[in-house]
């Protein structure tokens, strides 16, 4: 009996802790939830938030357009993104910032994007089933040879720097580089900081 | 569009030097100026100095000067607004909410860059977070 009651307080506790879990990261139901502004500023936690995100693309952004590299090119220039490194101890989704100056800058009219690593096996797969299934129609299929390469690369870090006395300060700094492909040599490099102070 | 940012810039630039000169109305420029700031929240001790803007590189680039008259701290938040030749917006999502701590009788200079060659006008919101 004394074994079973003992089992049963062990079972107990680990359906107890099961449900807290599941409490602290599931979803919410009820009341108190409304939406919200995106485009307000987090300040939920001192971690990297979508408003730092923003707002480092958006400078990063018009940086960029305003490099002489873009800004004396009289053609549309041709970049693309080679890697945005995570230095930070947190989990920063880097995709995000670099999806955001993709998108403002290729909407700006002045770049255009070169399909990186990633895009290119899709890329790749599509000509080939286009152009060798002999399913489609040979004057309607975009033909083989005629991608286009990056004149630029663009490269970029995120690293952070953490204090901690009466407050903890916590300091973002992301820098991203152009990058000269034929020439490889650095065309343009500019950073934007950001820093956070909370109690402990 | 070109003649049209041309005229803007002019303009904002004469009304500037009109104001910082004396020559003129200094009131009526500082309305004009003040004119493309749209306030919300607690802006009152925020005062705007100079408001500049030129093309540069075919992008509309704006700057504006803030002193803060209070004799304590005001946070404060900005975002650019980007509108084309038609008053329309010039980009399909907003800017997100800058924040800035001003200190007491601080100036600051805010710089915007539009994102795109069809923004020929622009609107500075501010927002006092107080």
């Amino acid at each position: 009996m004394s074994l079973f009651t003992a089992k049963s307080k062990k079972l107990n506790i680990v359906f107890l802790s099961m449900a807290l879990g599941a409490c602290a990261t599931g979803p919410r139901y009820g009341g108190n939830v409304s939406y919200v502004d995106p485009k307000s500023i987090e300040q939920t936690s001192n971690e990297f938030s979508m408003s730092d995100v923003s707002m480092v693309a958006e400078e990063m952004a018009t940086k960029m357009l305003q490099s002489p590299a873009l800004a004396r090119s009289k053609e549309v220039v041709r970049i693309e993104v080679s890697s945005v490194k995570n230095l930070t101890g947190e989990y920063v989704n880097t995709a995000l910032i670099t999806n955001k100056i993709r998108n403002t800058l290729v909407n700006s009219g002045r770049v255009e994007f070169a399909g990186g690593t990633d895009q290119n096996q899709a890329a790749v797969d599509a000509l080939r089933r286009q152009n060798q299934s002999g399913l489609y129609d040979q004057k309607s299929t975009a033909k083989m040879g005629k991608m286009q390469g990056a004149k630029y690369r663009v490269e970029g870090a995120l690293v952070s720097m953490t204090q901690r006395g009466a407050v903890k300060s916590v300091s973002y700094n992301f820098n991203m580089q152009l990058i000269d492909i034929e020439r490889n040599v650095q065309v343009w490099g500019d950073e934007k900081e950001i820093r956070k102070v909370s109690g402990r | 569009m070109n003649k049209s940012k041309r005229l803007l810039s002019k303009s904002i630039i004469l009304f500037g030097l009109f104001s910082s000169a004396g020559i003129g109305s200094s009131v009526l420029a500082q309305e004009t100026k003040e004119s493309k700031i749209r306030r919300t929240g607690s802006t009152g001790s925020i005062k705007l100095l100079d408001l500049r803007a030129v093309e540069r590189n075919g992008l509309l680039t704006v700057q504006a000067t803030f002193q803060n008259d209070s004799m304590s701290g005001s946070p404060i938040n900005y975002r650019f607004k980007w509108l084309d030749d038609s008053k329309m917006r010039a980009t399909s999502n907003d800017e997100s909410w800058k924040p800035m701590n001003l200190f007491a009788g601080q100036t600051v200079d805010i710089v915007g860059v539009a994102p795109t060659p069809m923004a020929t006008d622009f609107i500075i919101e501010l927002n006092g977070s107080n």
